[in-house]
């Protein structure tokens, strides 16, 4: 039996779904729940990385085998390929750690439901090529998130309100925007809707297209629309924060990418000036929240923030050399994100608080946390041998040649202050002796915790110092992108092989 | 077609006045007449001049597009759950609240 390309193509969007049927039937038994998630997930990898190696050309699903403007369809090229490949190794090492930390916790059954609904949402969003469908997308991606929130938070439910009705409030606007977009353009489809904007001259449009760019940045976190972000993300189990801060806004930032590359009136100047200033306020803006916070979590939230400003940057200059340097630096900061958050997870679970008042000592008593926390920490600030330094100084060198000089300097400042408040977390968790805080269980760590940890370290270990390895694969995703023409003629005319 | 459009301006800036509250159940309210607004500007949106239901009759101008049907019935099917769970949650957190104001009487 052959195997077609659509065929492994839709099981991406096939393996969740399965996955969350099986989990359903394994609600109440810990063990099988491993067996089961270990099982979706290694299959999960499989398919992404095989789909990654085995084709080169673009694959196109489109569903029911309507032709394209009239179907909906679903694009799996390299960009959105790869980004899968990413995103199936972070929720693979996630769902190690969440073995460790939510083992023997009731409350938190409906955690894997989630986690495959959630999975399910991104993969949709990445690789939809509908502006109606990627709303659906969207609008699940908010529930699993929800449920997320739901299996782990118990007291703080207003946190959970305020998380619910900004991301509706988000989704409806969204929803709005494409409803004007349909009147305008007469179509749903990306490459329809890019092919027809040609005739339409940009004062036009514009308008309606910076309302959708408003409604995903209220989703992605980006300046204005930050707030709800660092209020929700400390509050849930580490294993849900570490999935919501590296898949959801992620993907939105890589929806958004997609979507200003393709649309012609996200081109001009008006476009360009908005998103460069909202992306520099939400950098300094995040790094000063992270400055006063002395919790290790609210800490990290905050930092989530700024570094989807770096990420927002890049998606404003748009050359392709500032689209590598924004890819590259989402995918140094989902590795290195969440290998923080686990280790600000660990140190919580071992000493039983997170409050940098309380901790103390950490580096002598537990030497492997302290090295592991201390690569991630100064690759986050944007070190020379990290992968941090490479991001930073590729998203800097494409300001430069785009004479975006203020840019580039805060740039600068806030990585300057990203390592001061990592230094804050280092001098008083690990550094200063203090060893009144209790320590619960030192041996219960298992091999799941170190083994999620440990693999995302190497890659981010790896990324740093062959950045070369990634960075070619980037620089031809990037070229795709920043020729829409390639895009369109996929999707529309199809893929000649 | 002005006239629709004001109807829909005047129940946008309801929907946004109640959200604007500090009441959540107001809130609710809000969010609700958002997502039913939503769907009245999507219909406006395929246009309203055609009579003839699409792929019933055989003559085939005048009809009109059913496409708007099919997105306001996925919206309405998501707004509907979307706010069925605000309310268990708002029914959750007023019940918090009940407690915690009859502990501190």
């Amino acid at each position: 039996m052959m195997i077609t390309p659509t065929g492994l193509a839709a099981l991406v969007l096939c393996i969740p779904l399965l996955a969350i049927i099986a989990h359903l039937f394994v609600k109440n038994h810990f063990l099988l729940r491993q067996i089961v998630q270990l099982l979706a997930i290694t299959s999960m990898l499989v398919v992404t990385i095989s789909l990654l190696i085995l084709f080169n050309k673009p694959i196109v699903i489109q569903a029911a085998n309507w032709p394209a403007p009239f179907g909906i369809s679903f694009v799996f090229d390299n960009f959105s390929r790869f980004m899968l490949v990413i995103f199936s190794i972070v929720t693979a090492c996630i769902s190690l750690y969440s073995f460790y930390e939510l083992e023997g916790q009731k409350a938190t059954q409906n955690y894997y439901l989630g986690y495959w609904l959630l999975f399910l949402g991104i993969s949709g969003a990445i690789t939809t090529g509908d502006l109606f469908n990627l709303y659906v997308w969207l609008e699940l991606i908010l529930i699993s998130a929800l449920l997320l929130l739901q299996c782990s938070i118990r007291n703080n439910k207003e946190v959970m309100f305020n998380y619910a009705l900004i991301n509706i409030c988000g989704t409806l606007l969204m929803l709005l925007s494409i409803a004007l977009i349909y009147a305008k353009t007469g179509t749903l489809n990306f490459a329809d809707i890019a092919r027809h904007l040609n005739q339409l001259s940009n004062d036009e449009t514009l308008p309606i297209f910076l309302l959708l760019f408003l409604s995903m940045s209220l989703k992605g976190g980006l300046f204005p629309f930050y707030f709800w972000l660092p209020t929700s993300y400390p509050t849930p189990h580490i294993s849900c924060t570490t999935l919501l801060s590296s898949l959801t806004t992620k993907a939105v930032m890589l929806i958004m990418l997609r979507l200003i590359c393709l649309f012609k009136p996200f081109h001009t100047v008006t476009f360009t000036t908005t998103l460069v200033l909202m992306s520099l306020a939400t950098m300094l803006l995040g790094v000063m929240g992270a400055a006063i916070r002395f919790d290790f979590r609210k800490i990290l939230s905050f930092h989530v923030v700024s570094q989807l400003g770096y990420i927002a940057l890049g998606l404003a200059i748009k050359t392709p050399l500032a689209i590598v340097g924004a890819l590259y630096f989402l995918i140094h900061n989902v590795f290195t994100k969440t290998t923080l958050f686990m280790v600000s997870g660990v140190v919580e679970k071992s000493y039983g608080t997170g409050s940098l008042n309380k901790l103390g000592s950490v580096a002598t008593r537990n030497k492997s946390l302290a090295i592991v926390f201390f690569i991630s920490a100064f690759s986050l600030a944007g070190f020379p041998p990290f992968s941090g330094f490479w991001g930073k100084y590729i998203l800097i060198k494409a300001a430069l040649n785009q004479h975006y000089y203020t840019s580039a300097t805060l740039m600068i400042l806030v990585s300057v202050m990203t390592l001061f408040s990592m230094n804050k977390i280092w001098q008083y968790a690990y550094y200063r002796s203090k060893t009144t805080t209790r320590r619960v269980d030192p041996t219960k760590m298992g091999y799941y915790a170190p083994l999620g940890i440990g693999i995302l370290l190497v890659l981010a270990l790896f990324m740093g110092i062959y950045p070369d390895s990634i960075l070619n694969y980037l620089s031809t995703i990037a070229k795709d992108l920043s020729h829409p023409t390639i895009y369109i003629n996929t999707v529309l005319i199809g893929v000649r092989t | 077609m002005p006239l629709f459009a004001l109807c829909a301006a005047i129940l946008i800036s309801i929907s946004v006045f109640l959200l604007l509250q500090e009441n959540i159940i107001r809130k609710l309210f809000g969010t609700l007449i958002l997502s039913s607004t939503l769907s009245y500007i999507i219909l406006i949106c395929g246009r309203l001049n055609n009579k003839a239901p699409a792929f019933v009759s055989n003559n085939s101008h005048n009809l009109s597009n059913p496409l708007p049907q099919a997105m306001i019935l996925t919206a309405i099917v998501i707004a509907f759950a979307l706010i069925a769970y605000l309310s268990t949650l708002i029914r959750q957190i007023l019940f918090i609240n009940m407690k915690n104001s009859r502990k501190e009487s």
